[in-house]
């Protein structure tokens, strides 16, 4: 049974391979002032009120890195599927801690680029879940461009 | 070559993504006009740390150009942006005080 060219188009490697490249860069991106900037970052995440003061400081330490190593690994294709469901399960966490503030009322800016941003609204729900649905894409249909398979091609030959 | 150009493309990315603007235009000592409210002395030192002084204390900071504006990031997680007029020139905005005008000295 052919498939129709729109799904075909929308299901296609090189789509996921784009979106594998933006979402990695993304976060490579997003990682970068929050590691230059630490105790900015522990101001936005004490801001949501969501986390324990204990964990203020060891998650704005701990999460741009984890933040980093995800986006790098998406990009370079190396373990590429837990990291896209890892930085997805980051995507659904950031996007439940905005919706919270949202209905709290709370006037905080995102924090997710920078220290000054635009207060969060529902238009950030909106692009977080727009980014879920790409990691989901990321997930089903990125068979290309894997740094892995490379290597273990070489193993099997080796062996 | 679908390879090469995608580590082109990721590369290229990268030294964007870690590209800044040179600021050392910006280095110096700025201050608020003798007519103004309050006393600000402003030092932008070359290795991207700086000063602020007010007549009550000194806050050191590090400070970054991005684009327009600059960023005066303090050590306890403040961040202060101001706008860069014609680099002579600095428009501080201050919660709870206002605007503030720094000339170049």
């Amino acid at each position: 049974m052919t498939k129709n060219p729109l799904v075909r188009l929308l299901t296609h490697e090189y789509v996921a391979l784009a979106l594998r490249l933006y979402i990695g860069g993304l976060f490579i991106y997003a990682s970068m002032y929050k590691i230059s900037y630490t105790a900015e970052f522990a101001e936005t995440i004490a801001s949501y009120q969501l986390v324990p003061y204990w964990a203020v400081n060891v998650l704005s330490v701990f999460m741009p890195w984890f933040e980093l190593v995800c986006g790098v690994l998406l990009i370079i294709g190396f373990r590429a599927k837990s990291a896209v469901v890892l930085i997805g399960g980051m995507l659904v966490m950031f996007t439940i801690a905005v919706v919270v503030n949202l209905l709290r009322d709370s006037p905080i800016p995102c924090g997710c680029f920078s220290s000054v941003e635009d207060p969060i609204s529902w238009w950030t729900v909106v692009r977080d879940l727009i980014w879920v649905a790409m990691t989901v894409h990321i997930y089903y249909f990125d068979k290309i461009l894997h740094l892995e398979n490379h290597f273990t091609s070489r193993i099997e030959k080796i062996a | 070559m679908l390879r090469l150009l995608c580590l082109g493309v990721t590369s290229l990315a990268f030294f964007l993504i870690t590209a800044c603007s040179d600021p050392s235009h910006l280095v110096g000592k700025y201050q608020s006009p003798s007519e103004a409210e309050h006393f600000v002395l402003l030092d932008l030192q070359p290795n991207g740390q700086g000063t602020w002084e007010t007549n009550f204390d000194v806050v050191s900071f590090r400070w970054k150009q991005r684009g327009g504006e600059i960023w005066l990031h303090t050590r306890t997680g403040g961040v202060i942006t101001g706008d860069i007029v014609e680099a002579t020139r600095l428009k501080v905005d201050i919660p709870g005080v206002g605007v503030i005008v720094l000339e170049r000295q």
